[in-house]
Protein backbone atom coordinates (compact mmCIF):
# COMPACT_ATOMS: atom_id res chain seq x y z
CA UNK A 1 0.00 0.00 0.00
CA UNK A 2 1.23 3.79 -0.83
CA UNK A 3 0.82 6.46 1.11
CA UNK A 4 -2.49 7.78 -0.43
CA UNK A 5 -4.02 3.99 0.26
CA UNK A 6 -3.16 4.33 3.95
CA UNK A 7 -4.80 7.83 4.18
CA UNK A 8 -7.79 7.33 2.09
CA UNK A 9 -8.07 3.92 4.34
CA UNK A 10 -7.96 6.07 7.22
CA UNK A 11 -10.12 8.53 6.33
CA UNK A 12 -13.16 5.88 5.60
CA UNK A 13 -12.05 4.15 8.72
CA UNK A 14 -13.31 7.43 11.11
CA UNK A 15 -16.07 8.35 9.14
CA UNK A 16 -17.02 5.00 9.82
CA UNK A 17 -16.32 5.14 12.96
CA UNK A 18 -17.60 8.89 13.97
CA UNK A 19 -21.06 7.38 12.38
CA UNK A 20 -20.93 4.31 14.06
CA UNK A 21 -21.37 6.78 17.06
CA UNK A 22 -23.29 10.05 15.97
CA UNK A 23 -25.46 8.22 13.40
CA UNK A 24 -26.25 4.68 14.02
CA UNK A 25 -29.10 5.10 16.31
CA UNK A 26 -31.75 7.21 13.82
CA UNK A 27 -30.16 5.66 11.23
CA UNK A 28 -31.72 2.42 11.34
CA UNK A 29 -31.20 -0.72 8.99
CA UNK A 30 -30.02 1.72 5.99
CA UNK A 31 -26.96 2.77 8.31
CA UNK A 32 -25.71 -0.78 7.32
CA UNK A 33 -25.77 -0.26 3.69
CA UNK A 34 -24.23 3.19 4.23
CA UNK A 35 -21.37 1.20 6.28
CA UNK A 36 -21.13 -1.57 3.69
CA UNK A 37 -20.99 1.48 0.69
CA UNK A 38 -18.12 3.17 2.77
CA UNK A 39 -16.38 -0.38 3.22
CA UNK A 40 -16.26 -0.84 -0.16
CA UNK A 41 -15.02 2.41 -1.53
CA UNK A 42 -12.25 1.74 1.06
CA UNK A 43 -11.35 -1.74 0.06
CA UNK A 44 -11.43 -0.57 -3.97
CA UNK A 45 -9.19 2.16 -2.84
CA UNK A 46 -6.69 -0.15 -1.24
CA UNK A 47 -7.00 -2.85 -3.21
CA UNK A 48 -7.91 -1.86 -6.56
CA UNK A 49 -6.92 -4.62 -8.77
CA UNK A 50 -10.24 -5.86 -9.06
CA UNK A 51 -11.90 -3.26 -10.35
CA UNK A 52 -8.98 -2.68 -12.86
CA UNK A 53 -9.89 -5.57 -14.40
CA UNK A 54 -13.04 -5.52 -14.41
CA UNK A 55 -13.20 -2.05 -15.81
CA UNK A 56 -11.21 -3.78 -18.48
CA UNK A 57 -13.11 -6.58 -18.93
CA UNK A 58 -16.10 -4.85 -19.40
CA UNK A 59 -14.23 -2.80 -22.02
CA UNK A 60 -14.75 0.33 -19.97
CA UNK A 61 -12.00 2.28 -19.57
CA UNK A 62 -10.30 3.38 -16.04
CA UNK A 63 -11.36 2.09 -12.59
CA UNK A 64 -12.75 4.86 -11.48
CA UNK A 65 -14.94 5.71 -14.62
CA UNK A 66 -16.47 2.12 -13.75
CA UNK A 67 -17.46 3.78 -10.19
CA UNK A 68 -18.16 7.04 -11.85
CA UNK A 69 -21.25 5.12 -14.06
CA UNK A 70 -22.88 4.05 -11.17
CA UNK A 71 -22.48 6.17 -8.74
CA UNK A 72 -23.50 9.38 -10.02
CA UNK A 73 -27.04 8.62 -11.96
CA UNK A 74 -27.72 7.44 -8.06
CA UNK A 75 -26.76 10.65 -7.07
CA UNK A 76 -28.61 12.76 -9.43
CA UNK A 77 -31.35 10.66 -8.77
CA UNK A 78 -31.62 11.29 -4.75
CA UNK A 79 -30.70 14.49 -5.25
CA UNK A 80 -34.09 15.21 -7.53
CA UNK A 81 -35.87 12.50 -5.89
CA UNK A 82 -35.11 14.38 -2.74
CA UNK A 83 -35.62 17.78 -3.68
CA UNK A 84 -39.04 17.18 -5.27
CA UNK A 85 -40.16 15.61 -2.07
CA UNK A 86 -39.09 18.26 0.06
CA UNK A 87 -40.95 20.79 -2.19
CA UNK A 88 -43.85 18.18 -1.90
CA UNK A 89 -43.19 18.36 2.20
CA UNK A 90 -43.07 22.43 2.18
CA UNK A 91 -46.68 22.70 0.67
CA UNK A 92 -47.75 20.21 3.00
CA UNK A 93 -46.42 21.79 5.92
CA UNK A 94 -47.64 25.43 4.65
CA UNK A 95 -51.37 23.47 4.57
CA UNK A 96 -51.54 22.09 7.90
CA UNK A 97 -49.81 25.84 9.48
CA UNK A 98 -53.01 26.95 7.58
CA UNK A 99 -55.74 24.90 8.26
CA UNK A 100 -54.53 25.15 12.11
CA UNK A 101 -54.28 28.88 11.95
CA UNK A 102 -58.19 29.06 10.64
CA UNK A 103 -58.89 26.31 12.96
CA UNK A 104 -57.24 28.26 16.43
CA UNK A 105 -59.96 31.26 15.17
CA UNK A 106 -62.82 29.36 14.96
CA UNK A 107 -62.16 27.59 18.12
CA UNK A 108 -62.27 30.91 19.57
CA UNK B 1 -69.95 47.87 1.54
CA UNK B 2 -67.75 44.97 3.08
CA UNK B 3 -63.60 46.19 2.81
CA UNK B 4 -61.01 43.47 4.60
CA UNK B 5 -57.73 44.34 4.93
CA UNK B 6 -55.19 40.85 4.87
CA UNK B 7 -52.06 42.60 7.53
CA UNK B 8 -49.00 39.52 7.63
CA UNK B 9 -46.94 40.08 10.40
CA UNK B 10 -43.69 39.16 12.05
CA UNK B 11 -41.98 40.10 14.61
CA UNK B 12 -43.90 44.26 13.91
CA UNK B 13 -44.00 44.59 17.96
CA UNK B 14 -45.71 48.19 18.25
CA UNK B 15 -45.40 48.92 14.53
CA UNK B 16 -48.50 47.05 13.84
CA UNK B 17 -51.03 48.32 16.70
CA UNK B 18 -49.71 51.93 15.61
CA UNK B 19 -50.70 51.00 11.89
CA UNK B 20 -53.91 49.80 13.21
CA UNK B 21 -54.74 52.77 15.27
CA UNK B 22 -54.15 54.85 12.40
CA UNK B 23 -56.53 52.59 10.44
CA UNK B 24 -58.91 52.58 13.17
CA UNK B 25 -58.94 56.42 13.06
CA UNK B 26 -59.17 56.87 9.60
CA UNK B 27 -62.70 54.85 9.56
CA UNK B 28 -63.60 56.47 12.62
CA UNK B 29 -65.74 58.87 9.66
CA UNK B 30 -66.54 56.34 7.34
CA UNK B 31 -69.18 54.07 6.74
CA UNK B 32 -68.00 50.91 5.39
CA UNK B 33 -67.91 47.99 7.30
CA UNK B 34 -64.17 46.76 8.18
CA UNK B 35 -62.26 43.73 8.88
CA UNK B 36 -58.44 43.80 9.63
CA UNK B 37 -57.04 39.60 9.13
CA UNK B 38 -53.52 39.95 11.15
CA UNK B 39 -51.86 36.74 10.40
CA UNK B 40 -49.22 36.59 12.86
CA UNK B 41 -46.68 34.82 10.82
CA UNK B 42 -45.18 33.03 13.80
CA UNK B 43 -43.52 35.69 15.37
CA UNK B 44 -41.64 35.11 18.81
CA UNK B 45 -44.04 36.84 20.94
CA UNK B 46 -47.50 35.90 19.37
CA UNK B 47 -49.24 38.68 18.53
CA UNK B 48 -52.01 40.00 20.97
CA UNK B 49 -54.44 43.03 19.95
CA UNK B 50 -56.81 45.12 21.77
CA UNK B 51 -60.35 46.21 20.24
CA UNK B 52 -60.86 48.72 18.36
CA UNK B 53 -63.44 51.17 17.78
CA UNK B 54 -64.04 51.47 13.99
CA UNK B 55 -62.82 48.22 12.75
CA UNK B 56 -63.05 44.93 13.70
CA UNK B 57 -59.65 42.73 13.81
CA UNK B 58 -59.25 39.00 13.72
CA UNK B 59 -55.94 37.52 14.32
CA UNK B 60 -54.41 34.23 12.92
CA UNK B 61 -51.83 33.03 13.92
CA UNK B 62 -49.42 30.50 11.71
CA UNK B 63 -47.27 28.39 14.42
CA UNK B 64 -44.44 28.52 12.77
CA UNK B 65 -42.82 31.22 10.40
CA UNK B 66 -44.17 30.26 6.94
CA UNK B 67 -43.28 33.62 4.58
CA UNK B 68 -45.18 36.60 3.62
CA UNK B 69 -46.69 34.42 0.32
CA UNK B 70 -48.03 31.84 2.83
CA UNK B 71 -49.60 34.18 4.90
CA UNK B 72 -51.19 36.33 2.46
CA UNK B 73 -52.72 33.13 1.18
CA UNK B 74 -54.32 32.40 4.58
CA UNK B 75 -55.84 35.63 5.06
CA UNK B 76 -56.77 35.22 1.43
CA UNK B 77 -58.66 31.74 2.40
CA UNK B 78 -60.38 33.34 6.06
CA UNK B 79 -61.97 35.82 3.68
CA UNK B 80 -63.07 33.56 0.75
CA UNK B 81 -64.42 31.31 3.12
CA UNK B 82 -65.70 32.85 6.12
CA UNK B 83 -65.87 36.79 5.89
CA UNK B 84 -66.74 37.17 1.81
CA UNK B 85 -66.00 41.01 1.28
CA UNK B 86 -66.29 42.92 -1.42
CA UNK B 87 -62.74 44.34 -1.60
CA UNK B 88 -59.58 42.97 0.03
CA UNK B 89 -56.50 45.13 0.73
CA UNK B 90 -53.03 43.67 1.40
CA UNK B 91 -51.56 46.23 3.76
CA UNK B 92 -47.99 46.12 5.28
CA UNK B 93 -48.19 46.22 9.22
CA UNK B 94 -44.82 48.37 9.71
CA UNK B 95 -46.38 51.27 8.55
CA UNK B 96 -44.92 51.59 5.11
CA UNK B 97 -48.30 51.95 3.14
CA UNK B 98 -50.70 55.19 4.15
CA UNK B 99 -54.15 54.42 4.88
CA UNK B 100 -54.85 58.23 3.43
CA UNK B 101 -53.79 55.95 -0.04
CA UNK B 102 -56.81 53.82 0.31
CA UNK B 103 -59.32 55.75 -2.18
CA UNK B 104 -56.83 55.38 -4.48
CA UNK B 105 -56.38 51.99 -4.13
CA UNK B 106 -59.83 50.61 -3.69
CA UNK B 107 -61.47 53.51 -5.84
CA UNK B 108 -61.20 51.75 -9.08
CA UNK B 109 -63.10 48.86 -8.04
CA UNK B 110 -65.47 50.76 -6.30
CA UNK B 111 -66.35 52.72 -9.71
CA UNK B 112 -66.27 49.56 -11.77
CA UNK B 113 -63.04 50.55 -13.76
CA UNK B 114 -60.65 47.75 -12.32
CA UNK B 115 -61.12 44.18 -11.02
CA UNK B 116 -58.03 44.45 -8.74
CA UNK B 117 -55.61 47.26 -8.13
CA UNK B 118 -51.93 47.57 -7.29
CA UNK B 119 -50.30 50.27 -5.88
CA UNK B 120 -47.87 51.95 -7.51
CA UNK B 121 -44.90 54.34 -5.79
CA UNK B 122 -43.56 55.45 -8.84
CA UNK B 123 -46.49 57.53 -10.33
CA UNK B 124 -44.49 60.89 -10.52
CA UNK B 125 -41.01 62.28 -11.11
CA UNK B 126 -41.40 63.75 -7.56
CA UNK B 127 -42.44 60.38 -5.81
CA UNK B 128 -39.65 58.56 -7.92
CA UNK B 129 -37.22 60.38 -5.88
CA UNK B 130 -38.78 59.28 -2.56
CA UNK B 131 -37.40 55.38 -3.05
CA UNK B 132 -33.62 54.65 -2.19
CA UNK B 133 -31.58 54.84 -5.64
CA UNK B 134 -30.68 51.37 -5.81
CA UNK B 135 -33.46 49.86 -4.48
CA UNK B 136 -35.36 52.27 -7.50
CA UNK B 137 -33.02 50.86 -9.90
CA UNK B 138 -33.82 47.09 -8.19
CA UNK B 139 -37.52 47.98 -8.74
CA UNK B 140 -37.22 49.13 -11.82
CA UNK B 141 -34.84 46.07 -13.25
CA UNK B 142 -37.11 43.68 -11.35
CA UNK B 143 -40.03 45.60 -13.52
CA UNK B 144 -38.58 44.50 -17.11
CA UNK B 145 -37.45 41.04 -15.84
CA UNK B 146 -41.06 40.26 -14.54
CA UNK B 147 -42.81 41.65 -17.69
CA UNK B 148 -41.01 39.27 -19.56
CA UNK B 149 -41.54 36.31 -17.35
CA UNK B 150 -45.34 36.96 -16.22
CA UNK B 151 -46.45 38.82 -19.83
CA UNK B 152 -47.29 42.17 -17.24
CA UNK B 153 -46.02 45.02 -17.04
CA UNK B 154 -46.41 47.30 -13.69
CA UNK B 155 -44.66 49.91 -12.99
CA UNK B 156 -43.66 48.81 -9.72
CA UNK B 157 -42.21 45.25 -9.38
CA UNK B 158 -43.50 44.82 -5.89
CA UNK B 159 -45.57 47.34 -3.95
CA UNK B 160 -47.49 45.19 -1.63
CA UNK B 161 -49.89 48.25 -1.50
CA UNK B 162 -52.85 45.78 -3.75
CA UNK B 163 -56.67 45.37 -3.80
CA UNK B 164 -59.07 42.49 -5.49
CA UNK B 165 -62.49 42.20 -5.75
CA UNK B 166 -64.57 38.85 -4.25
CA UNK B 167 -64.48 37.21 -7.98
CA UNK B 168 -60.88 37.87 -8.36
CA UNK B 169 -59.72 37.06 -4.88
CA UNK B 170 -60.91 34.02 -4.71
CA UNK B 171 -59.13 32.47 -8.19
CA UNK B 172 -55.86 33.73 -6.70
CA UNK B 173 -53.67 30.79 -4.96
CA UNK B 174 -50.48 31.61 -3.84
CA UNK B 175 -47.83 28.52 -3.82
CA UNK B 176 -45.26 31.01 -3.25
CA UNK B 177 -44.58 31.05 0.01
CA UNK B 178 -42.11 33.66 0.62
CA UNK B 179 -41.14 36.80 -1.73
CA UNK B 180 -41.70 35.30 -4.79
CA UNK B 181 -44.90 35.48 -4.20
CA UNK B 182 -45.17 39.00 -5.42
CA UNK B 183 -43.99 37.79 -9.16
CA UNK B 184 -46.73 34.96 -8.82
CA UNK B 185 -49.54 36.96 -8.11
CA UNK B 186 -48.70 39.22 -11.37
CA UNK B 187 -48.16 36.22 -13.32
CA UNK B 188 -51.66 34.81 -11.97
CA UNK B 189 -53.19 37.94 -12.65
CA UNK B 190 -51.55 37.82 -15.48
CA UNK B 191 -53.19 34.54 -16.44
CA UNK B 192 -57.13 36.19 -14.92
CA UNK B 193 -56.46 38.64 -17.55
CA UNK B 194 -55.98 36.69 -20.37
CA UNK B 195 -58.74 33.92 -19.28
CA UNK B 196 -61.45 36.15 -18.03
CA UNK B 197 -60.57 39.70 -19.04
CA UNK B 198 -60.07 40.79 -15.49
CA UNK B 199 -59.08 44.74 -15.49
CA UNK B 200 -56.41 45.76 -13.50
CA UNK B 201 -55.20 49.33 -12.84
CA UNK B 202 -51.86 50.76 -11.16
CA UNK B 203 -52.99 53.27 -8.37
CA UNK B 204 -50.60 55.92 -6.87
CA UNK B 205 -49.38 55.37 -3.47
CA UNK B 206 -46.60 56.40 -1.44
CA UNK B 207 -44.57 54.08 0.69
CA UNK B 208 -43.16 55.90 3.59
CA UNK B 209 -39.64 54.70 4.09
CA UNK B 210 -38.06 54.98 7.45
CA UNK B 211 -34.87 53.68 8.78
CA UNK B 212 -36.71 51.20 10.81
CA UNK B 213 -38.57 49.62 7.88
CA UNK B 214 -35.83 49.41 5.61
CA UNK B 215 -33.96 47.61 8.01
CA UNK B 216 -36.59 45.44 8.50
CA UNK B 217 -38.05 45.05 5.25
CA UNK B 218 -36.54 43.39 2.28
CA UNK B 219 -33.04 43.38 1.22
CA UNK B 220 -31.23 43.96 -2.00
CA UNK B 221 -30.30 40.76 -2.09
CA UNK B 222 -33.97 39.28 -1.45
CA UNK B 223 -33.77 40.15 -5.64
CA UNK B 224 -31.62 36.82 -6.03
CA UNK B 225 -33.07 34.72 -3.20
CA UNK B 226 -36.61 35.79 -5.13
CA UNK B 227 -34.98 34.34 -8.49
CA UNK B 228 -34.08 30.54 -7.01
CA UNK B 229 -37.46 30.38 -5.21
CA UNK B 230 -39.14 31.22 -8.97
CA UNK B 231 -36.55 28.90 -10.50
CA UNK B 232 -37.39 25.99 -8.12
CA UNK B 233 -40.85 26.10 -8.91
CA UNK B 234 -39.92 26.09 -12.12
CA UNK B 235 -37.66 22.87 -11.66
CA UNK B 236 -39.87 20.78 -9.17
CA UNK B 237 -43.34 21.94 -9.91
CA UNK B 238 -45.79 22.94 -6.03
Amino acid sequence: MNAFQWIYAAYVLGLLTWDWFFLKKNAGPSFKLFAFTLALAGGLAVFPGGLIKLSEALAVGRAVDLVIYFVLPILVRELFVNRRRLVELRREHTNLVRELAKQGYQGK
Amino acid sequence: MKLSFVIPCFNEGPRLSQTLEKVDYFFSTRSESVTAVVIDDGSLNPVVLPSYKHIDVITLRHLVNMGQGAALQTGFDFINETLSSDITVTFDADGQHRIEDLDSVIGPIVRGEADCVFGNRFHSELASYSVPPFRRLLLRMASVFESWLTGLYLSDAHNGYRAFNSKTLSQIRLTQNRMAHATEIKSEIAELIQSQGIKLVEAPVTITYTDETLAKGQKSSGAFKILKELFDTHLYGD
